[in-house]
């Protein structure tokens, strides 16, 4: 209730203001009030969203000036391939997604039944790190 | 006390309330309208490209078909945009010194891609996949329109959801048999409704539940 009252800012809230603070008095300055603040935060904030109506704008679509064989726009490619890590040859299976974002992964040497054998460091060094982005296995 | 209405305000209440009634409806409807405009939709637009390239020659004259030139239709998402070089496997050997071709030639040369226009827009927030609608039998012209026809590409469909659901809902009224997706002469009337029905069951479409389930396209 006391807020309609500084609102209308009446004489007797004036004299009840005076006799309540009476060392503010000099400073009350109502003209941006905490009402006023709000409302034109408010508006603000909900005016902002009318840069959303827009009709959409033109996209351009820019294919390849050279046919890529085998790529396939969204979809990834596998590729089974080796490479040799410490002297030893490791199988490592490379993931292309069109063509970028390439992931390579070590493949597991327990699934390869015929060779047995690990890179003699054991997988520590950095090249192997580096290769598959991983920091410990 | 002085009466502060005159005496016609009776009447002018009533007849601004229902008025006002009225007029909101009205506006509403022409809002509705409004907003499946070719204005806003882009529907029957036709754009310009950076070369003219004209479909009713390629596929309605030569009888190229789709796959020809957009080659992943069958097996990704994105039907796929023909690079430079497909165009250059005719053309430099017909029209080689056409001036026409020259921006075609140029991108060739420079290896610089040709920028084309998008005109079949839909919004981010949308994922259509074209292979899963040729694996189940919608043709390409009952979404596209009779492509064979048009000189400059437009948007046969505003491709709004409302459009989109349409079909969603009642697939049945609107596949044809998977040999006749990329048939431009095929027309509706040329399968009978037992027969699609028959193919919905036939390439396994999936209920109307499933087809009109938010995450199929929300994703």
């Amino acid at each position: 209730m006391a807020q309609l009252e500084e609102y209308a800012d009446t004489p007797e809230f004036k004299e009840f203001v005076s006799r309540e603070y009476p060392h503010e008095i000099e400073e009350w300055d109502n003209s941006l009030s905490r009402r006023n603040f709000v409302k034109v935060m408010g508006a603000s904030l909900a005016l902002a969203g009318l840069t959303g109506c827009v009709i959409q704008p033109s996209e351009k679509i820019v294919p390849y000036v050279n046919s890529q064989m085998g790529l396939l726009p969204g979809k990834s490619n596998y590729f089974a391939t080796a490479m040799s890590l410490g002297g030893v040859a490791v199988g490592l299976l490379a993931k292309s997604y069109d063509g970028a974002r390439s992931r390579l992964r070590v493949i597991p040497i327990i699934r390869v039944a015929a060779e047995r054998r690990m890179c003699s460091r054991r997988r520590q060094c950095l090249e192997c790190s580096t290769l598959t982005g991983r920091k410990r296995w | 006390m002085a009466q502060i209405f005159r005496k016609s305000a009776n009447n002018i209440a009533k007849i601004s309330l229902i008025t006002v009634v009225l007029l909101a409806g009205l506006g509403f409807y022409a809002w509705t309208q409004f907003a499946r405009s070719s204005y806003l939709t882009g529907q029957y637009l036709e754009i310009q490209q950076p070369v003219q390239f004209s479909h009713k020659h390629h596929v309605g004259d030569d009888g190229i078909d789709c796959r020809y030139c957009h080659q992943t239709v069958e097996t990704t998402a994105s039907a796929g945009m023909p690079s430079t070089q497909t165009c250059m496997n005719c053309h430099s050997q017909l029209w080689a010194d056409a001036p026409y071709l020259e921006p075609i030639r140029a991108s060739f040369r420079d290896n610089k891609p040709i920028q084309w226009t998008r005109v079949h827009d839909l919004p981010e927030y949308v994922y259509f996949n074209h292979s899963i609608h040729i694996a189940k039998g919608v043709g390409c012209s009952t979404c596209h329109g009779p492509v064979d026809k048009m000189p400059t590409v437009y948007e046969e469909n505003t491709l709004q959801m409302e459009w989109c659901i349409q079909c969603h809902r009642e697939p049945e009224k609107f596949i044809r048999p998977k040999s006749e997706v990329f048939n431009m002469e095929y027309r509706p009337d040329d399968t009978d409704q037992a027969t699609r029905d028959q193919l919905k069951v036939d390439y396994k479409i999936r209920s109307r539940e499933m087809l009109t389930s938010c995450s199929t396209c929300h994703r």
